[in-house]
Formats: structure tokens, C-alpha cells, sequence
């Protein structure tokens, strides 16, 4: 799971280097506050069960003349996950799923970033329960700017789908392997 | 096919059927070579069989292993087959007295390598590790010693009501798929105690003790430290061998068998009434029951 909030928050970054922004290699720092790393569930069609990781951290770098020299760096804390419901979030944190105890963090660091469109594909390894499989998400940015304070801030939003057991979540069945990951991923300026 | 249909069918293929073929499979094989003026009795044989079995249900159950493993989980088919081989030497020479330092060696390992990422920190401090190491090695000794002195069914129905215990109670404590994984131990051991109830010369020697333990042990191990398995019912569960000291008296075979099945279920009855209780405990306060929706079972995705 951080890996998947590492690559949100990556992927999101990415977004921004791909504005066009004059000033090079900007460095964003994760604002946990205003990020969130969600995942949906299928539950046997009737709705869908929606996670939440709590705690992001990481920063990315945009250069927004060349995207390709963007960097991405996101890392959730599993045992922050939560589903309104203490003994799933309990399941989903053991040995059945993510292992928190083995596994603490997900996280995800770019390898390379394109630009798709008005969006940017952000290539990058995912690391989720210590497999890491590279993986590209399409992330779109949203407004850069200072906010009331003078903070230059910026943000992505994206989303892939996953099939758990290539991470090796096992999971028990029939809950279904496939899982969609959305991530709205906001950064403050480092100063 | 419906998903319970499916369900049951996975359920019994992987916990009775591929463990079975493997293991009257690999016990045919082994009883059928000949080997010239030794013994009928074949320990080895039945230690391979278990081994083979035990590894295939782990696999069937839970997911074939990354090598080198990823998830720790991932040591335990290889040590279902690797673990159990110095037993097999230790039978060749039974005067050399290894015993408890091999046991002691194969806990060390299991330990060790089941809990590496963790070992020392919050959840596996080392008075934990070396007391969960004391239960199991103690464990181990007792169902070696218990071996020599009852028949073959005996002591493998008695391991079998042990690995229910320790299923149920790893179930009951939110750790489903290795309470799965503990069930195939269950089931193996009980196909074992009819193979060798039928087939007398399938022997259960050190090495048979052996391959069931590490399946058994491993699993509890996992549970304890990785899932929510509580340490008191784990080690209550994991005492259920203790329960074939009753059998001894007996002279008979399947009598001797039911009565430490039975007497063996006690502390595992135990154990899973007693990580009910602390489940149930545990998410009291936590409970918040719509209305008119039925309460969740053990928490899983599809629990509600």
C-alpha cells in the first residue's frame, strides 16, 4: 500500500512536471493532510468495499520542461489502512492480505514519465508486500499554485487496477484478486 | 458453478484429495521397492509421503513459494521436505543420541527464518521468540518420545485433532488462510492415521514425527506472529499431543487411536473456545451493528 501511495503521489508529481512549468527539478513534499491513497473492492456486486491508507509520505520532483527527469517517490504505512470496520481493516492488515507486521509499508518510485495526452503516464516499481513489479499509471495533474499562505502547491490524480496476487496478497477466496487503486496526491513547494 | 459450489470443491481438493494422492502415491512407491534383506518396516517411507503431502497441501492452500521466499510463509513447503531429512539419517543411527539437538536445530531454523523481518522488534521480541521456541521444542521431544511407545494411528490421529485445534483456533483469530493451511496438516495426518492403520508397515518413526511437526509448528508460528493467534491458545493448542498419554494403557490399535483423538481434541477445544473469548473481547467495543444486518463473521471482505 505505500507503494501504491509512493506511486499515486509519483504519479501525481509527474502530472505537474508535465505543466510546462519554467522553474526545473521542483521538488514537491507530500502533504499527507491533503492526499489520499483509496482502494475498491468488488463485494460480490452488490457494492464496493473502499479502503483508505492514512499515512502518505514522499516527494516528488517535476521538471517542467522535461518530464522524463521528473521523480516520484510515495510510501504508505499498511497498518494505517482503514475500512470503517476494525475487524476487516484487522484481516486485511494480517498475514491473509498485506502483513503489516512483515510488510510495513508500500511504496512506489518512478522509473519514467511520458506524456499521454493531457495526462502523463508515470512508469514506476510498485513494492507491495515485498514484491515490486513495475507498473505505469496515467495520472492527470491538477492546478499549480500558492495557496492563501504563499505555499506553491500542486497535484495529480490517478488511478490503476491491480490484481492482488501478482503482489502475492493471497487473500482468501472468493474475494475477488482484483483490486483499483485511486489516488488524489497533493504536495507542497520544499523550501 | 455457484461460488459455494466452487468453494467446496477448492476445499476438497486441495485440504483431502491432492494431499491424499500424494501421500498414498508417494507411500506406494516407497513400499514397493525392494530392498533385498532389511526390514519390512519402512519409517522413511512414510516420513517422504508426509513430506510430499504436507508440501503439496501448503501449496494447494496457500500459494506456491517465490524462491528465495518473499513472505516468510513461503519457508514452509521447503522446510516440509527439507526439515524432516536429518531425522531420516538420525533413524540409520538411532544410537547417536541427536534427537534433541537436531529438534532443537530444526526450531532454531523455523524461527529464525519464519521470523526474520521481524525478530527482536514489537511483535517478536526475543523472550517471546525464546519461549515460543521452549513450547515447540518440548512439544517436539514429547510426540518423539510418544511415537516410540504407541502405535502409528495413535499418535498421528492425536497430531490430527492438535492441527484442528490449532486451525480452528488461528481461524477464529482472524488468520484464515493459515487456519486453512493448519487444516491441510489436519487432514494429512488424518489420512496418515488410516494409511498406517491399514498398512502396518508404514512405521511412524522420528522422521514422520518429524515432517508433521514442522508443518504444525510452522503454522502455529505464523499465526502467533504475524496474525492475531493468541499465545495462550497457540500453546494450549499445540499441548494436544499430551493427550495420547492416554492411549498408552490400551493394547489394541484403534481404540488406543480414538481415545487419543478424543482425549487430544480437549486442549484443542480449548484453545479455540479460548481465542473465541478473546476475539469476541476484543472487537466488543469496537461492534457498531446496523440495524437489521446480521454481524460479521471473522472480518473478512466478504463477511457481511
Amino acid at each position: 500500500m505505500k507503494s501504491t501511495l509512493r506511486t499515486l503521489a509519483l504519479a501525481l508529481s509527474s502530472s505537474a512536471l508535465f505543466s510546462g512549468a519554467a522553474v526545473a527539478a521542483e521538488t514537491y513534499t507530500v502533504d499527507n493532510g491533503h492526499t489520499a491513497v483509496l482502494f475498491f473492492a468488488d463485494h460480490f456486486g452488490f457494492s464496493k468495499v473502499v479502503g483508505r491508507f492514512l499515512q502518505t509520505s514522499g516527494e516528488f520532483a517535476i521538471d517542467g520542461a522535461n518530464p522524463a527527469n521528473s521523480k516520484i517517490s510515495l510510501e504508505l504505512k499498511v497498518d494505517s489502512l482503514t475500512t470503517n470496520d476494525g475487524k476487516r481493516d484487522e484481516h486485511l492488515k494480517g498475514p491473509d492480505f498485506f502483513n503489516a507486521k512483515q510488510f510495513p509499508t508500500a511504496t512506489f518510485v518512478s522509473t519514467g514519465v511520458k506524456k499521454a495526452g493531457d495526462a502523463f503516464d508515470v512508469t514506476g516499481d510498485l513494492t507491495i508486500h515485498g514484491v515490486k513489479k513495475s507498473v505505469t499509471v496515467k495520472v492527470k495533474q491538477n492546478k499549480k499554485g500558492q495557496d492563501p499562505w504563499g505555499t506553491t502547491r500542486t497535484g495529480f490524480d490517478g488511478e490503476i487496477s491491480l490484481n492482488r496476487n501478482d503482489f502475492g496478497v493471497s487473500g482468501v477466496p472468493p474475494i475477488p484478486a482484483d483490486i483499483k487503486l485511486w489516488f488524489s496526491v497533493e504536495g507542497a513547494l520544499k523550501k | 458453478m455457484d461460488v459455494g459450489t466452487q468453494l467446496k470443491l477448492d476445499a476438497f481438493l486441495h485440504l483431502i484429495l491432492y494431499p491424499a494422492l500424494a501421500l498414498t502415491g508417494v507411500a506406494a512407491a516407497g513400499l514397493s521397492v525392494r530392498r533385498g534383506a532389511t526390514t519390512p518396516e519402512r519409517p522413511g517411507v512414510l516420513a517422504v509421503s508426509l513430506a510430499v503431502a504436507l508440501a503439496v497441501s501448503w501449496i494447494g492452500i496457500v500459494a506456491f513459494p517465490t524462491i528465495p521466499p518473499v513472505d516468510t510463509r513461503d519457508w514452509a513447503p521447503i522446510f516440509a521436505v527439507a526439515l524432516p531429512l536429518p531425522f531420516l539419517l538420525l533413524e540409520q543411527r538411532p544410537r547417536l543420541g541427536l534427537l534433541a539437538p537436531l529438534a532443537a536445530l530444526a526450531v532454531l531454523v523455523m524461527l529464525r527464518l519464519y521470523l526474520a523481518p521481524i525478530l527482536g522488534g514489537e511483535y517478536a521480541a526475543h523472550d517471546r521468540v525464546a519461549q515460543a521456541g521452549g513450547v515447540l521444542l518440548f512439544v517436539w521431544l514429547v510426540v518423539d518420545r510418544l511415537a516410540t511407545f504407541l502405535p502409528g494411528p495413535t499418535i498421528l490421529a492425536s497430531l490430527c485433532s492438535t492441527a484442528i485445534g490449532a486451525s480452528l483456533a488461528a481461524v477464529l483469530s482472524g488468520t484464515a488462510l493459515i487456519g486453512q493451511a493448519l487444516g491441510g496438516v489436519a487432514a494429512v495426518a488424518g489420512l496418515a492415521s488410516l494409511l498406517t492403520w491399514r498398512l502396518p508397515r508404514l512405521t511412524v518413526g522420528r522422521s514422520a514425527v518429524a515432517a508433521v511437526n514442522v508443518a504444525l509448528f510452522g503454522g502455529v508460528v505464523y499465526a502467533h506472529f504475524y496474525g492475531d493467534l493468541p499465545a495462550g491458545p497457540a500453546a494450549v493448542a499445540l499441548l494436544g499431543p499430551l493427550g495420547a498419554l492416554a492411549a498408552l494403557p490400551l493394547r489394541t490399535v484403534v481404540p488406543a487411536t480414538l481415545l487419543a483423538a478424543a482425549v487430544s481434541a480437549l486442549p484443542a477445544a480449548g484453545a479455540v473456545l479460548w481465542a473465541k473469548s478473546l476475539s469476541d473481547a476484543k472487537h466488543a467495543v469496537e461492534a457498531t451493528p446496523t440495524p437489521g444486518v446480521p454481524a460479521q463473521d471473522w472480518g473478512s471482505l466478504m463477511g457481511k
